[in-house]
């Protein structure tokens, strides 16, 4: 039988614990995206020293699983002393630093592409009307090809947040102290694996289906073309203007 | 007609030997990453001490063992999920453990230690009472749901106390120097030692025993089992009340421990 008193205050204790996953989530995320930012700027170059290093990365990132690369450079890097001894180790040594290093790289390989993927659906046409005006190319890039991307990467980008939340749980394993570790940490005291865990996913469900409306919003806030305008709107025809078939 | 009797009597015949087979079988649950108690290689055969006690115990029963590795801290919640039969990983007899599962009778019990660096002053230290108020408020290293965990943090209040899902992920940390100290068992500490990232580590000089604090260390190390598996559990008393006689335990521990951590029976 399910013991809602022990769910609330589980759910009070777990909660507790949200700051640290939050914290977590946007740090790598911003991380990410701006490494991102620099591999995408790499892979889409003409020049194979920086494409081919980019393509290898997102291979790299994207092609092994993320709980080995967050045991890599948890466990993995703490057995060299030249590591423990250099200024790296100011940023290794702490699990949260660890874990936000193993979520960035990873959600950067997979942001990488998703951003490549948008800027390759930016019509030529708009980009060579952009250069008829005498657009220079980073007006080029900050008012037409910059909107476009963003535009048609939001729903991947959105698809890749959701994820990235959901793979915070796995600093855990690095003894990070976020919502899934407290879980553990509970479920260690009193065995009760069951609501322990479905507090934990509601707070992970609720978390994500933020993130998704956020995303949902910047979306629509991002595409006035697409929106439904009022009747008698410029551009809309009104009952008496539209022609009667 | 034929046919369809002809396919019932193979049906039985072959529901009949799986449910033989599976009488035969004791599939038994346990860490496999805790070296010396229980290590499990890339195919799945597990050694150690408690993978010697579990076989000792099977062959005692004439059945054969099946182990299923997994992490410590959900060994009790997967007995109950009726993943296997028994827990045999190591695992402390406490009061509150007993509200989950059933046990054994004791089969051995181990001294605990605190590790520090050698060059700590709490290497030198005599008093347990005195080691603890001199770690306390450093970052200590346990295994996720074991009786060390909580005992450190009963003793430790102010520490930071960072878990382990495995002994090996714990010990790796105390080589990087991400904890201060790390809290587990005697022959955990032997083989570290041994190694060469452990030799850089002591055990303090003062051991914690499991009467220092049976609330939260137990009474010794039983096999678990699922509440109100009387058979099972009369079973396996009987076994290793037999390999106790026997001074099998004895032998399994000097084996794996150099030193006799066995419980005699006393039924």
């Amino acid at each position: 039988m399910i013991d809602f008193a022990f769910m609330s205050d589980t759910l009070l204790k777990l909660l507790g614990a949200l700051p640290t996953t939050l914290t977590l989530f946007f740090s790598s995320l911003a991380l990410g995206l701006l490494l991102a930012l620099v591999v995408v700027a790499m892979r889409v170059s003409r020049w194979p020293l920086l494409s081919y290093p980019a393509r290898f990365y997102i291979m790299l990132f994207r092609g092994t699983p993320l709980l080995i690369q967050m045991f890599l450079i948890y466990y993995g890097l703490g057995q060299f002393p030249a590591v423990r001894h250099s200024v790296l180790w100011v940023v290794l040594k702490s699990p949260y630093g660890c874990a936000v290093i193993s979520l960035a790289l990873c959600t950067a390989g997979y942001t990488a592409e998703i951003i490549r993927g948008g800027l390759q659906s930016v019509p030529r046409g708009q980009i060579e009307a952009g250069q008829a005006v005498g657009m220079s190319r980073w007006t080029l890039l900050w008012r037409v090809i910059g909107p476009i991307t963003l535009r048609q990467a939001l729903p991947a980008y959105s698809t890749e947040a959701v994820l990235l939340v959901k793979s915070t749980a796995l600093a855990s394993l690095v003894t990070v102290w976020d919502v899934t570790g407290v879980a553990q940490q509970i479920i260690q005291r009193t065995y009760r694996t069951m609501e322990v865990f479905i507090c934990a996913a509601l707070i992970y469900l609720v978390l994500n289906f933020l993130v998704v409306r956020a995303v949902a919003w910047v979306e629509h806030r991002l595409s006035p073309h697409l929106r439904e305008r009022p009747l008698g709107a410029p551009g809309k025809p009104t009952p008496e203007t539209a022609p009667h078939s | 007609m034929k046919k369809t009797l002809l396919a019932f009597v193979c049906g039985t015949a072959l529901i009949a030997t799986a449910v033989n087979a599976a009488e035969d079988t004791l599939t038994v649950g346990t860490e496999g990453d805790a070296p010396p108690y229980s290590m499990a290689d890339v195919n799945g055969a597990v050694t150690g001490y408690d993978a010697d006690i579990a076989n000792a115990v099977c062959s005692e029963m004439k059945v054969k063992c099946r182990f299923v590795v997994q992490s410590f801290s959900t060994l009790i919640p997967s007995l109950n999920a009726d993943r296997f039969d028994v827990i045999v990983s190591g695992l402390g007899i406490t009061e509150a453990r007993k509200k989950q599962i059933d046990y054994s009778i004791p089969y051995g019990g181990v001294p605990q230690y605190y590790v520090v660096a050698k060059d700590s002053p709490i290497a030198s230290v005599g008093s347990i009472a005195e080691i603890e108020k001199m770690l306390d408020g450093k970052t200590i290293g346990v295994v996720n749901g074991t009786t060390y965990a909580n005992y450190v943090q009963k003793h430790l209040p102010n520490s930071e106390v960072k878990t382990y899902d495995a002994t090996t992920q714990m010990l790796a940390d105390l080589e990087a120097g991400r904890i201060d100290s790390a809290y587990s068992d005697s022959p955990t500490w032997t083989d570290f030692i041994k190694t060469p990232g452990g030799a850089r580590f002591t055990r303090v000089k003062v051991a914690v025993r499991q009467a220092d604090d049976p609330t939260v260390l137990g009474y010794g190390m039983g096999i678990g089992i699922r509440k109100g598996n009387t058979a099972l559990q009369s079973k396996v008393d009987t076994a290793l009340c037999s390999l106790s006689k026997k001074g099998e335990l004895t032998t399994i521990s000097k084996k794996w421990f150099d030193e006799d951590y066995a419980i005699a029976c006393k039924q």
